[in-house]
């Protein structure tokens, strides 16, 4: 029924400004009474959400303006078809166009046909032209060079002579002189030496000039390589004959790039990632192809201490934002020429490196599969750390409990690698993912494994109690002051009594205060700039502690409650459990409010039914005590170093022994346990993965 | 015909302890008092002599599944040999007396939660909460169940270990003499109507097809069934010793009981509480065994490839009949006095009939082939 404008008008807010929304687009004329002519709320909004979204792809194409992909956020929202065929219409601004959904196969399809046609390389041929001059300008078109001041395209001369020459001594920086950097040598000195299309010398009796480019991204290189080791060597110490055209890049690669690592290419798309990466592109005219020299130098934080797990005894060096140094630094810790490092790349617009380790032999095989197959499936435009990808690549991203295991230790990795996970570096992420991850493994710490055993389990022992703690406390002291007070010894129950007296509050509502404040000064305490850091722990402590129970708004009591809690939830060593434990904390808050232990049961009965089913890369999460495998002592306590001597059986390896099952031989303390254990076997050295 | 759940493939240790689990919960039920009315001071004998029958059985099912019928679960055997409609409605009577078994002890459960511990709470409210944590762990599948009976199972026996010991300083040993109680007849006599606690027989022949080694099922049957007449007569040994003979026959919560009584020192005293946690997710792992098996014999005598649609209806209903008796005394009435006396016909006199059944039926048909 159509409600009078009237009559709406009635029920409704009269205010101009309802009417007329805050909006970047302009509205078309008229748009604002309509709106208040219907006398819909929701109608306009939904109006203004449509108008919205097509605004923003206009948005995007005129922001991207030729870039890749241009209102692509449009398009990947509704159709990347319907929304480039609505601009070309020429729609209004501010025309709602109304774009029905369509299924999600036929819109890969139309993305697939549509992105050709946007590439930057649009109009490119695959390959790099042989002519110099076609060379620049493909460069300049793919890079927007004429915006883009960043990328660096230095034209030079190679002066190729006669070895005669040469050996004369006359010096070749006497013939082409220095050049200022970037776009401005375009029409600068090179220039004036231009060569005859045939390659003939310009200018000087044997010379024979060859006209190259070099291109690097200004930031990403170290600037002293390609002075010393790219521009100098081809400019000023070129003693060379000449070669045919054709031959001309394999002669520079050959006989005047020192460089360390020197590839040719020839197609673009292998060219462009090379030159995004750090590296020099080197171009020689007449050669098809270029010269992608490692020249990588960006500036990043120097290897450090682990920020989030630090031990005391073991290696303290942690992974940096340098993916290099990262791959690098586990290659350090792990001399094994069977440590295998795969790259990959991720995202359409700005691909990131993705690199794979594992320990070719040691791994099972179809977990690198899997593990390839995942990443290889991930579809996105830019993705910029290890914690994105580890969301795309886990079995369940919505379990509270994480189903990879993240690390910022290059010791830990080169262990995992060993015992046969699989690693995963995202780009410049400082945290290097490991897969598949048992639920045990996230409460274990490096340090328990350079410990004497009795300590490691000890510390273990900890841990589990602390995780026990963060995780119940507060549902426990509800559940007993809530529903059963009698647990409590009399006198204790009469001190929690009367210390609670003067606190208006039911105990929930205490406990979320006070909760709410924990997390209040942790997050906060991350966020403050670090000068007036210090300050949040005194502010913490003055309102939580002292302020609050003075006022009478907590009782003393519950301060130890949540205190003990806050403490138990950082002695937990993986951050993602330690937040999935801040996260279930509440829910069996909230069931031990509601039902007591009853209720606290049965949540903590459906959170073990959902875990028991939880895999991680094909491996039960609860294994291996659920289900229950054979294996080394490493699970809830750490067992001793000479007795661990399998590798972790969910992980089904190529090798099951990592060391000697009597890796004591001349002990007689352990000896006679091995021969127990294992028979006469041990005596004899180990053969292979087999015993 | 798609076996239900096909992938599900179970460890003979997690079947140990799904198998322990399923039959040991009832030392926190009301089975130490149903045993004492029989036996009085020798109840104790009553778990040792039902859990002896109950491995012979055992073992003869096992023999005769393991040598006719390797890799069919019973329902598979009665389809093979007599057929898919005797098939189906066999699995209708498993599946009807495995969903009484769920809701009676569902239940005496809830009447045990509302008289201990939330006195105030609606007892629809304590049963649907009950019945939908034991949905979801069905829906988690066989392997789920299973996972969760091995973290379940040392609770369970740490608990009921921790019971017995910390009530020690009520023992009265004298309470167990005169030696033979009632007698040995009444004691024959209650272990005969007890015996159908002891539903790892029945439970072996379903999950049979599932286990990783069907070897390892008489190591299953055989270590399960000891380990649960341990704790069964721990349980009542402690019971009897804690307790007066006549008293043990009229507590409806036994465990309650006992638990109630801990008294070591001004800290460590009225732990029932504790004990609670153990109590409800023991009858949580317990009762969605039983459902399971429901659940699964339904789908496979029917021919149906999943069990999982089935689950809502099964849980309402069996809600629905947990709530049917009027009171407590006639929902332990029930369970005792049918449930309980007339539990064996399905728990070891059905399955072992079958499997002759199919047995001859297999032999006569090989005789008229040759």
């Amino acid at each position: 029924m159509n409600v009078p404008a009237w009559l709406a008008r009635l029920f409704t807010i009269d205010d101009g400004v309802v009417e007329e929304p805050f909006s970047l687009l302009e509205d078309r004329p008229g748009q604002a009474q309509a709106g208040a002519d219907t006398g819909a709320a929701d109608g306009a909004g939904e109006r203004n959400a449509e108008t919205d979204k097509g605004g923003q792809g206009r948005d995007g194409e005129s922001a991207g303006g030729a870039a890749p992909d241009a209102g692509d956020r449009a398009a990947r929202a509704d159709s990347p078809g319907q929304a480039d065929s609505a601009r070309e219409a020429g729609a209004e601004p501010g025309e709602v166009e109304v774009i029905r959904p369509i299924p999600l196969e036929a819109y890969i399809r139309q993305s697939a046909q549509a992105s050709p046609e946007k590439s930057p390389e649009a109009g490119l041929e695959d390959k790099v032209p042989a002519e110099i001059g076609r060379v620049r300008k493909a460069v300049e078109q793919l890079f927007h060079a004429d915006v883009n001041k960043d990328i660096v395209i230095r034209e030079f001369i190679i002066q190729a002579e006669s070895r005669g020459q040469a050996k004369d001594g006359k010096p070749a920086e006497s013939q082409v002189p220095a050049e200022p950097r970037g776009h401005a040598v375009a029409g600068g000195p090179a220039a004036s030496q231009e060569p005859t299309q045939d390659g003939s010398p310009a200018a000087g009796g044997g010379k024979k000039p060859w006209r190259a480019l070099a291109v690097f991204v200004d930031g990403l290189v170290d600037k002293m390589t390609i002075n010393t080791h790219i521009l100098q060597p081809l400019m000023l110490l070129t003693a060379i004959a000449d070669e045919p055209v054709e031959r001309r890049l394999q002669t520079v690669s050959e006989a005047l790039l020192p460089g360390n690592q020197v590839t040719k290419f020839e197609d673009w798309k292998d060219i462009v990632p090379g030159i995004l990466s750090g590296c020099t592109a080197v171009f020689v005219d007449g050669s098809p192809g270029a010269l992608i020299v490692e020249t990588r130098g960006w500036e990043h934080r120097t290897v450090g201490l682990a920020q989030t797990e630090t031990v005391v005894r073991g290696p303290h060096e942690g992974f940096t934002e340098s993916f290099r140094a990262n791959t690098g630094l586990v290659r350090a810790e792990l001399r094994c020429k069977d440590l295998i490092t795969e790259m990959m790349h991720v995202g359409r617009l700005a691909p990131t490196d993705v690199a794979l380790m594992y320990v070719q032999g040691v791994v099972n095989p179809k977990l690198v599969d899997e593990v390839k197959r995942r990443i290889q499936a991930i579809d996105v435009d830019y993705l910029p750390d290890s914690g994105l990808l580890e969301q795309f690549i886990e079995d369940n991203p919505r379990l509270v409990v994480p189903n990879t295991l993240t690390t910022e230790r290059p010791d830990r990795i080169a262990h995992m690698l060993m015992e046969g996970h699989v690693a995963i570096f995202v780009g410049n992420s400082p945290f290097a993912i490991a897969v598949p991850v048992v639920f045990w493994q996230l409460v274990h710490s490096p340090e328990d494994a350079y410990l004497r055993f009795p300590f490691g389990s000890f510390l273990r022992l900890l841990r589990w109690l602390a995780l026990s703690l963060a995780l119940l406390t507060p549902a426990l002291y509800v559940s007993i002051t809530n529903y059963h007070p009698e647990m409590i010894p009399t006198d204790l129950m009469l001190a929690i009594a009367g210390s609670r007296e003067q606190v208006p509050f039911p105990v929930i509502t205490e406990i979320l205060m006070m909760e709410f404040s924990i997390e209040l000064i942790r997050e906060a305490g991350i966020r403050i700039p670090s000068v007036i850091g210090p300050t949040i722990g005194i502010v913490g402590a003055l309102i939580i502690g002292q302020a609050a129970v003075q006022a009478g708004i907590v009782s003393p009591l519950l301060v130890i409650v949540i205190a003990v809690t806050a403490l138990a939830s950082f002695a937990i060593p993986n951050y993602n459990l330690a937040f999935g434990v801040r996260t279930m904390r509440f829910v069996f808050l909230a069931a031990a409010a509601v039902f007591g232990f009853y209720g606290l049961t049965l949540a903590l009965c459906w959170a073990a039914a959902r875990l028991a089913v939880q895999k991680s890369f094909g491996v039960p999460m609860l294994s291996p005590v659920a289900p229950r495998m054979d294996t080394s002592k490493d699970v809830f306590l750490r067992g001793p170093a000479f007795v661990m001597n399998q590798r972790p059986v969910f992980l089904q390896t190529q090798k099951a022994w990592r060391e000697q099952p009597a890796s004591r031989p001349w002990s007689k303390a352990t000896m006679p346990n091995a021969l127990r254990r294992f028979g006469d076997s041990v005596r004899s050295p180990r053969k292979g993965g087999k015993h | 015909m798609p076996r239900v759940q096909e992938k599900a493939h179970v460890g003979a240790k997690e079947l140990t302890a799904m198998t322990t689990v399923l039959v040991a919960i009832h030392v926190f039920l009301d089975y130490p008092a149903y045993v004492s009315k029989y036996g009085l001071e020798a109840a104790w004998m009553e778990p040792v002599v039902s859990g002896v029958a109950a491995l012979i059985l055992f073992l003869c099912a096992e023999t005769m599944l393991r040598r006719y019928f390797p890799n069919d679960s019973i329902v598979e055997v009665v389809r093979g040999t007599l057929g898919p409609w005797v098939a189906a409605c066999i699995a209708l009577v498993f599946a009807a007396y495995l969903i009484l078994i769920t809701a009676s002890i569902m239940r005496e459960f809830m009447e045990n939660v509302i008289t201990s511990v939330l006195p105030a709470t609606p007892i629809l409210v304590v049963g649907g909460l009950f019945i939908l944590t034991v949905g979801y762990m069905v829906h988690t599948g066989l392997e789920g169940i299973a996972r969760v009976s091995t973290m379940a199972w040392p609770v369970l026996v740490l608990g009921v270990l921790a019971l017995c010991l910390l009530t020690i300083n009520y023992w009265h040993p004298y309470f167990l003499v005169p030696f033979w109680g009632k007698g040995p007849r009444q004691v024959l006599l209650g272990s005969a109507n007890s015996a159908a606690i002891f539903l790892n027989v029945l439970l072996l022949c379903v999950v049979y097809p599932h286990a990783h080694n069907p070897r390892d099922l008489r190591r299953v049957g055989v270590i399960s069934t000891v380990q649960t007449v341990i704790l069964l007569t721990g349980f009542v040994l402690c019971y009897h010793m804690v307790f007066a003979p006549e008293e043990t026959t009229k507590l409806a919560s036994p465990m309650y009981a006992v638990a109630r009584l801990i008294h070591i020192g001004h800290f460590i005293q009225r732990l029932e509480s504790v004990f609670v946690f153990m109590w409800v997710s023991a009858a949580v792992v317990k009762l969605a065994i039983t459902l399971w098996s429901a659940a699964y014999l339904l789908a496979a005598g029917f021919g149906w490839p999943t069990y999982r649609p089935l689950l809502p209806a099964l849980c309402l209903l069996c809600l629905a009949i947990s709530l049917l008796p009027h009171d407590v005394a006639s929902a332990f009435d029930l369970h005792g006095d049918v449930l309980m006396r007339w539990g064996w016909v399905i728990a070891f006199a059905a399955p072992l009939l079958l499997l002759g059944a199919g047995i001859l039926r297999r032999r006569r048909e090989r005789a008229r082939r040759a």
